[in-house]
């Protein structure tokens, strides 16, 4: 399951974030390793997140220092106990 | 010396009003932060079936009808969009055929959201050259129709709208366009773009519908317009010969609340000299300009007479100031 919830952060990753270009999108990418992370670049992947998830995730939580890895486990975590 | 002297001002609005608790596609938390951030409260969009030529034209009638000129005189219509009807020809051209001023010329200028400061500078020149007399200069923008309605970096912070501004050859009085300032920094043009539908990214190349969309590096034109901003009314007032304390008011494109009060006060003006209108219709991109105009003149706030600066800064990056003596 976690390979499908990164493989579909990665594509709403490079949708959103066109200068991601060719930084690898891997779990241990950090938010902030995106060009241009900021608070309303984590809007926008809030908005992404629920929309694809059947989840709520708050702003506090989309930091630059989260890696995509701990927002996989999250997403994982959510979508099994909901 | 033949100035071009602002003889009327118009604006238009769309009827829709949305205000930040509309923009439900963002969470509740999200929506807070558009007017700590920018101070829009609310902005006004356009109908279904309206297009920017639509605005254009009902700003431009608003601006004639106050002084009763009829269209069929205009010699000339420049008008300022970067949210075109199409491509092309000129949205200007529907407009002229709008109006019904059968005897104008009409083309568009784009410098995205300084284009008001930079079109003012291009009137002026063609009345200064003394080849025309009467040309109207519209602003007209509809960004709800070229936005991502779930880009939070975009969406929230434009609205739509349109103003005029009727120029005419002064012939000897004292007011008029006293003098203009204008920079360009081409380095920087892709801080703020719509990438998709032109000759770099044609349509059927796209990899998908956002490349039409209008995008900018919100942080990169925050800093650019707080360092451009000041030096651009500093070099106007300088090269023009005029103090701070003269100048009436300070009609500033209008981005966000606190690029303008950052601008006053580093530049030590009183705030209340800048006059704002961000918090009820948006950013409208180059119309911006324009209808703050229209809405100071018929408030009041500038009478025949008094020094108006007008500063403006976008996409190009691009930036430009004008003293108006009105």
């Amino acid at each position: 399951m976690n390979e499908t919830i990164l493989t579909t952060i990665k594509s709403g990753i490079v949708d959103l974030f066109p200068d991601v270009g060719k930084i690898p999108i891997t779990a241990q990418m950090r938010l902030g390793d995106i060009p241009d992370y900021d608070s309303m670049a984590a809007v926008n992947l809030q908005v992404f997140l629920e929309e694809r998830f059947p989840l709520k995730v708050s702003l506090d939580m989309l930091t630059e220092d989260m890696t995509l890895g701990e927002l996989i486990e999250y997403i994982g975590r959510y979508v099994k106990n909901n | 010396m033949q100035r071009a002297h602002i003889l009327s001002t118009g604006s238009f609005l769309p009827d829709r009003i949305l205000s930040n608790e509309d923009l439900s596609q963002f969470s509740a938390e999200a929506r807070k932060l558009i007017a700590e951030k920018t101070g829009v409260h609310t902005r006004r969009h356009a109908a279904e079936d309206q297009c920017t030529s639509d605005l254009a034209v009902a700003a431009a009638r608003a601006c004639l009808q106050k002084i009763d000129f009829q269209p069929e005189n205009l010699e000339g219509i420049v008008l300022s969009t970067s949210s075109p009807d199409r491509m092309q020809p000129a949205t200007a051209t529907r407009v002229q055929h709008g109006l019904g001023a059968v005897n104008a010329f009409a083309f568009d200028i784009n410098s995205v959201c300084s284009g008001s400061s930079f079109g003012i500078a291009v009137v002026d020149s063609l009345i200064r050259s003394g080849a025309f007399r009467t040309i109207l200069f519209i602003a007209s923008e509809m960004y709800s129709k070229i936005l991502s309605p779930r880009d939070f970096s975009t969406y929230p912070f434009f609205g739509d709208g349109a103003g005029a501004a009727l120029f005419q050859t002064g012939n000897g009085v004292p007011q008029g366009v006293l003098h203009s300032c204008l920079g360009t920094d081409g380095s920087r043009s892709d801080t703020i773009c719509v990438p998709g539908g032109g000759t770099m990214l044609p349509f059927e190349k796209m990899p998908g519908p956002r490349s039409a969309c209008f995008r900018m590096k919100g942080e990169e034109v925050f800093a650019f317009t707080m360092d451009k901003g000041p030096k651009i009314i500093r070099r106007l007032l300088e090269e023009a010969g005029v103090a701070p304390g003269e100048v009436k008011r300070f009609i500033c494109h209008q981005a966000n609340i606190n690029i303008l009060y950052g601008i006053a006060d580093q530049l030590g003006i009183p705030r209340e000299r800048f006059f704002v209108n961000l918090d009820r219709y948006g950013n409208t991109a180059s119309a911006s300009v324009l209808i703050a105009l229209d809405e100071a003149v018929s408030r009041g706030d500038l009478v025949t007479g008094d020094l108006a600066v007008i500063a403006a800064f976008g996409g190009g990056l691009s930036w430009g100031a004008n003293l108006i003596r009105m």
